[in-house]
């Protein structure tokens, strides 16, 4: 398969989340949607995973089959022994806990008619209270995502954006979970407020110890606040690395595509745009599935797919002709 | 030297709303010259989408104009009923952010682009169509004849502002106004409209008004640029000058804000506290003093106008009392530090975090 | 025109914000007219039930059956504000003593609709799949029978009991009002709160009462209002072609029917029943319409 393979999993004591081989298929009249193609991806303790690439190439898919909303077609998602693809229903919501979510849309993602302390204590109401967070320390918590707890009584809609996303997060906190999914959690803040969320972001994942995987379509902002990132393109793998260390030596053309796009920025990459459409996900191409609008791709592109491996240590890509510096 | 495209002065607008007077443009002015992009940035709220739409006569019912436009030496206000028609839209383009907003969803693009032609240059259908096909071609539409059959909605979105920007186009603008044309679209989608925008505009020596919340954009793609808050022009130069040798204390703080592809991970960004002014209610003073870290209390009673080095296209000028890079805006940080707080009473420890 | 539909777009972004700015007296006027609506509501309400438990204990109620030798077929006057039947039987009286089972089929149907119809509604919005598919097709196989027809066939063929008039007025309103839960439902159960509570591990069936019910509810009471309204309508229809409730039991429709058969003399027996079921559905309807565009409003603020 290409853009496919699993090199780039680690064999270390402190993966968290280990995802293989995961497909994830939308059935739709007049064909199926192949949203997610083989992609495997692990997340250490404590790590942040960015994962970037255009709109429709399946971040949000990737990111919320692996805690089975819903379930991936196939392939297996490990988390403390267990292939939690294998469990029932009620098994899964017993693990619920420990992965948590913030969406893109800090104002849809609250109830408009449950107040801000309704919201954020729900999770200890579900679960009971739990060796971070009782009913009697809310106030701590939102203090520490920073919200002034004498607005507790308020609704969501009295509160702007980046507030709302205070309070998603603080929402997400409260049950001491491992891994948060941060769904382009800023995309829809404004440049100001975005840093300010950023930040928190940051500050919260060292006080709290949690991991993150961050989507987002903004290269700079994976950058910024990723220890490792993912780049996809249709449902696939493209390139895995170091944050610093892709932005460096980026080696998959569609990474240096997009690093060629990032508005004003003095990047390392040759000036160059990408030709064509992105192709339909119904019927993907065969082989890889860049080399419709590769500038190098050859006829070995479009027939076999390239397999994940590494090119330098601790940088992997799945490109038959990877540009190596 | 060469032509002036658009001169701007004293523009000011103001919305009559049920909770009272909202002034979302004060006293803005600028020039610019032919072939030139002039962008202009701002927070969400600042005041673009007003000015833009203001330079092409498209005021909301409430809205009240001061000042005077001039386009292509022509002031707006001489304009008569007819000269407007073929005014706006002829020798002034828009284009929205939003391509759907331009588009009639049940019309075929053929249609829509035609219509433009025949009822603004008077040109026969055969020979509409025929434009039409070549500004498809131009605008990087691959197969246009085939193209031209579909509806909006069977095109992709950059495809759609494809469309668009060629139904802009179709009747040759000396000035296109873009507000905000690649928000809504993917980075590498992005590059190509903006990459597609440069290319017409030298080839036409379009001007081009650029509205952007983005930064990067505009250093990319702007040989002007003026940074907007609250209405007002904190800051305007030549791009390079103003990156270079920034003044404002807004536009230092906004470029601070955002991540930096070039710096290492992790790194800190600082983000700008409190919020832009409520414009209902505006202080009196600058519109940026209650989260500016070289606040002063003579800037809570007086507005600053744009001063600095005028004078034609070298022109670079802030309107602020203690500016960025000068003796006096670093004793004025110098005091709000040793204080701990600006004159507006906000911490300075929240304003410039790590940073000093 | 590029111009014409750049014009229409900006216009319809700032059409809300300049409404509100330059016509600040029609949100005023919409508020008497509600007010108007609500009052008027309370009071047939009121003077119907006051009329059950009293009867003619009550000052300015009498016997609706009791025969007034001085009064045939005389107009309104300030004794008998509605005026007087064939035998002198006073108007009012009929029309407070119908009120009991036309309100009373209205807001029993409504109730039984929103049970029945809004709970299948919101089980097949929320769950899908294989519930949605079946209430769907309940949906649309008794929304394409001829209702009225329906609804006549099962009282003629059934005894004309209250029971039946509600059991078949029921058939017209559960797939309706379920149709519209769905929708709502739908829209609801894809905005990412419920998502997020879902994440959090809530059960499903609380999600379904504590995060979808209370955004489906504004909705819903809008269309409970236009509801009854309607049923009001229907039911009035049936009494007058005599096929609701049997008699002696009086209704609105049957005062107005009887004052049909000879409505030379008696126009008045057409007119105020009449007036009474227009303002009182006229009142549902802008009530359930002004709800449903204030819970708008407010969702479109936020
Ligand atoms: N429920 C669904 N039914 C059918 N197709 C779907 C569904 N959800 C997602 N898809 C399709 O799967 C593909 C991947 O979608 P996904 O939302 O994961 O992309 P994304 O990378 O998150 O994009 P964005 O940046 O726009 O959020 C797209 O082609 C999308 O249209
Ligand atoms: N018709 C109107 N009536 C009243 N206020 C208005 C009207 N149009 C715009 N405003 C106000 O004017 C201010 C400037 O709005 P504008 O849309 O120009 O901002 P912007 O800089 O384009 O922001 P964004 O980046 O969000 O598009 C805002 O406070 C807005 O609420
Ligand atoms: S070179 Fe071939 S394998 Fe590599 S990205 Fe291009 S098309 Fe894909
Ligand atoms: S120093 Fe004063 S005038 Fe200058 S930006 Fe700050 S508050 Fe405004
Ligand atoms: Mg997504
Ligand atoms: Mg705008």
């Amino acid at each position: 398969m290409a853009g496919s393979g699993t090199a780039h999993l680690r064999e270390s004591d402190d993966v968290l989340v280990r995802v293989e081989h995961m497909v994830v298929e939308f059935p739709i009249s007049g064909g199926t949607v192949h949203a997610v193609s083989d992609v495997s991806f692990d997340l250490v303790e404590g790590e942040t995973l960015g994962i970037v690439g255009e709109s429709g190439c399946g971040k949000s898919t990737t990111a919320r089959a692996a805690i089975q909303l819903p379930k991936p077609t196939s392939g297996s998602v490990w988390f403390k022994g267990l292939d939690i693809t294998k469990l029932s229903k009620e098994q899964m919501r017993q693990i619920r806990p420990e992965f948590q979510m913030i969406f893109q849309d800090p104002i849809s993602s609250l109830n408009p008619r449950r107040t801000v302390t309704e919201i954020i204590s729900d999770g200890l109401k579900v679960w009971g209270e739990n060796d971070s967070w009782t009913l009697d320390t809310i106030d701590e918590l939102m203090e520490a995502v920073g919200i002034d707890p004498r607005y507790g009584e308020r609704k969501p809609h009295q509160f702007s954006g980046g507030q709302c996303q205070r309070i998603s997060i603080a929402r997400a906190l409260v049950l001491d979970p491992k891994v948060i999914i941060c769904d382009e959690p800023v995309s829809a803040l404004d440049v100001s407020v975005q840093a300010q969320i950023l930040n928190l972001l940051e500050d919260m994942k060292a006080r709290y110890g949690v991991s993150l995987v961050f989507i987002s379509h903004d290269l700079s902002v994976v950058k910024n606040i990723s220890d490792r990132v993912m780049v996809m393109y249709m449902g696939k793998t493209c390139e895995v690395a170091g944050s610093d260390d892709l932005f460096e030596k980026p080696t998959h053309h569609y990474t240096r595509a997009l690093m060629a796009a990032i508005p004003g920025a003095d990047v390392v990459v040759e000036d160059q745009t990408l030709e064509g459409e992105l192709p339909s996900a119904i019927n993907p191409p065969a082989g890889c599935r860049f080399n419709s609008r590769c500038p190098a791709a050859t006829d070995e592109c479009r027939s076999i797919e390239p397999q994940i491996r590494e090119v330098a240590p601790n940088h992997f890509v799945a490109c038959h002709h990877p540009v190596l510096t | 030297m060469t032509e002036t495209m658009l001169k701007v002065e004293n523009l000011a607008v103001d919305f009559s709303t049920p909770a009272g007077n909202l002034r979302a443009v004060d006293g803005v002015s600028l020039e610019l010259a032919e072939g030139e992009t002039y962008a202009i940035v701002g927070e969400s709220g600042s005041g673009k989408s007003v000015f833009s739409r203001t330079l092409i006569n498209l005021l909301a019912g409430n809205g009240k104009r001061e000042g005077s436009i001039e386009i292509g030496g022509r002031d707006i206000d001489t304009l008569s009923k007819s000269e407007a028609k073929h005014f706006f839209g002829v020798d002034v383009a828009m284009v929205f952010q939003d391509p759907m907003t331009s588009l009639n969803p049940v019309k075929r693009i053929d249609a829509q682009l035609m219509e433009a032609m025949r009822y603004h240059l008077k040109v026969s259908k055969s020979e509409a169509r025929e434009r039409a096909i070549a500004l498809l071609k131009q605008v990087h539409i691959p197969s246009p004849e085939q193209r031209m059959r579909q509806y909006p909605h069977e095109l992709s979105g950059g495809m759609r502002q494809r469309v668009v920007i060629a139904m802009a186009l179709a009747c040759e603008p000396r000035l296109l106004i873009a507000d905000e044309p690649t928000t809504a679209l993917d980075v590498t989608v992005q590059k190509s409209i903006l990459d597609l925008l440069d290319e017409l505009r030298i080839e036409r020596k379009m001007s081009m008004i650029l509205i952007t919340h983005d930064l990067g954009v505009a250093r990319g793609r702007a040989d002007r640029i003026g940074v907007m808050y609250a209405g007002r022009l904190m800051e305007v130069g030549k791009t390079d000058d103003l990156f270079a040798d920034m003044r404002h204390p807004y536009t230092q703080a906004l470029l601070q804000s955002i991540p930096n592809p070039a710096k290492r991970s992790h790194t800190r960004l600082q983000p700008i506290p409190g919020r832009p002014p409520n414009l209902l209610d505006p202080p009196q003073g600058c519109a940026f003093a209650a989260r500016c870290r070289h606040a002063q209390p003579d800037c809570l009673n007086a507005k600053p106008v744009l001063e600095g080095t005028s004078g034609g296209s070298d022109d670079h000028r802030w309107a602020c009392f203690h500016p960025v890079g000068t003796p006096d805006g670093d004793a004025a940080l110098k005091a709000n530090l040793e204080a701990g707080a600006n004159a507006g009473g906000m911490s300075m420890k929240e304003i410039v975090g790590e940073l000093v | 025109m590029t111009n014409v539909a750049q014009e229409i777009a900006v216009e319809s972004q700032h059409a809300a914000e300049a409404q509100a700015a330059s016509a600040p007296g029609a949100g005023k006027k919409r508020n008497v007219v509600f007010s108007l609506a609500v009052a008027w509501l309370v009071l047939v309400v009121v003077l119907v039930l006051l009329g059950w438990i009293f009867g003619e204990s009550l000052p300015f109620l009498r016997d609706p059956d009791g025969i007034n030798q001085d009064a045939l077929n005389a107009g309104p006057s300030w004794k008998y504000p509605f005026g007087n039947a064939s035998f002198g039987e006073d108007v009012f009286s009929q029309v407070v003593e119908g009120g009991r089972i036309s309100l009373f089929v209205g807001f029993a149907v409504t109730a039984i609709g929103i049970g029945l119809g809004g709970g299948m509604g919101l089980i097949a919005g929320y769950y899908r799949g294989w519930v949605d598919s079946l209430v769907r097709l309940i949906i649309n196989v008794t929304l394409s029978i001829p209702a009225l027809l329906l609804v006549i066939f099962i009282v003629t063929i059934r005894n004309q009991e209250l029971t039946t008039v509600i059991f078949a007025l029921s058939l017209l309103a559960i797939p309706a009002l379920a149709r519209i839960v769905r929708a709502s439902t739908l829209q609801v159960a894809d905005r990412e709160f419920v998502k997020a509570a879902e994440v959090l591990g809530v059960k499903r069936s609380k999600i379904l009462l504590r995060e979808v019910l209370p955004n489906v509810m504004p909705t819903l009471v809008s269309f409970a209002f236009l509801t009854t309204g309607i049923i009001i309508v229907v039911e009035g229809t049936l009494s007058f072609l005599g096929l609701s409730v049997e008699p002696p039991t009086l209704t609105w429709g049957k005062v107005i029917a009887e004052g049909r058969i000879k409505f030379a003399d008696t126009p008045h027996m057409v007119a105020m029943p009449g007036l009474v079921i227009f303002l009182t559905v006229l009142s549902l309807n802008f009530v359930g319409d002004q709800l449903l565009k204030r819970f708008d409003i407010r969702e479109a603020s936020l």
